[in-house]
């Protein structure tokens, strides 16, 4: 569906969220737009134990990086993350974030998100990967609209239905 | 591959398993089942713009609603970061 190959220069830490929601309508592809992708040992797990983790490191090559989060740096998360979100996971999502400073950190879970974003860090979703892919030319417009289409529908992301419909309303007036 | 359960089949379980009458379990049916259709329909007409924030509130709650414009903000940069790529 969507092609092409066009690096974006930046650095991502990724949770489970948007890997496991791009591979599950067919387009983790499209994480190849960063420089290089690191997520932790636990989101590593999380992703081996729903089948997911060969097919993303296989389609990130050596983008890919996995890194080991140690129990002080989660402990210095747990404690800044309180209110914001109480899993063993985000918080090493959170530690790798702060260990590595990169461009931006994908999540689809809004408590991190919130938490992240709190102390200044550069947040997207899925949505935001797959509005990018369109705009550095990885995919068509028709492809995009197809591709929020099976977010919505296909994935685990959760998100009202009603968001189809706004997110459709703010790509109205992408040129096709 | 497990038997589709019926709407009468299920009415009757409901039925024998809490001792209440057809019409009372019916009746609250009726009135969860409004109630979801409604919240589902003023949430998607909030997103919308086609209800304001205070109508919203007063049919959905203030937690609903707080987690919808935090969802539409995420959303929101979403697109704009993923249109701000070169």
């Amino acid at each position: 569906m969507c092609a092409g190959d066009s690096p974006v220069p930046e650095t991502a830490v990724t949770n489970t969220g948007p890997p496991l929601h791009l591979a599950q309508i067919g387009l983790e592809g499209h994480l190849t737009m960063f420089a290089r992708v690191s997520l932790s040992a636990h989101i590593r797990e999380e992703l081996s134990r729903r089948g997911l983790f060969e097919r993303i490191a296989m389609t990130l090559g050596e983008r890919l990086g996995v890194e080991r989060v140690t129990s002080q740096e989660l402990q210095a998360q747990q404690a800044t993350l309180v209110g914001f979100t109480r899993h063993q996971a985000d918080w090493s999502v959170a530690a790798l974030a702060a260990r590595l400073a990169p461009a931006v950190v994908l999540t689809d879970d809004l408590a991190l998100r919130r938490g992240l974003e709190a102390r200044g860090q550069t947040v997207v979703g899925s949505v935001g990967v797959l509005i990018r892919a369109f705009k550095t030319g990885r995919c068509t417009k028709a492809d995009l609209d197809t591709s929020i289409d099976h977010l919505f529908d296909g994935s685990t992301l959760y998100l009202s239905t009603g968001f189809r419909a706004y997110v459709r309303q703010l790509l109205q007036s992408l040129p096709a | 591959m497990a038997p589709v359960l019926t709407f009468r089949d299920k009415l009757e379980y409901l039925v024998h398993a809490t001792g209440r009458a057809e019409g009372e379990i019916v009746a609250q049916a009726v009135e969860q089942g409004l109630t979801a259709l409604y919240r589902s329909h003023v949430t998607e007409a909030y997103l919308a713009g086609e209800v304001d924030r205070e109508q919203a509130l007063s049919a959905v709650g203030e937690a609903t609603v707080a987690e919808l414009d935090e969802a539409r903000r995420a959303v929101e940069h979403d697109v704009r970061w993923g249109l701000a790529g070169a």
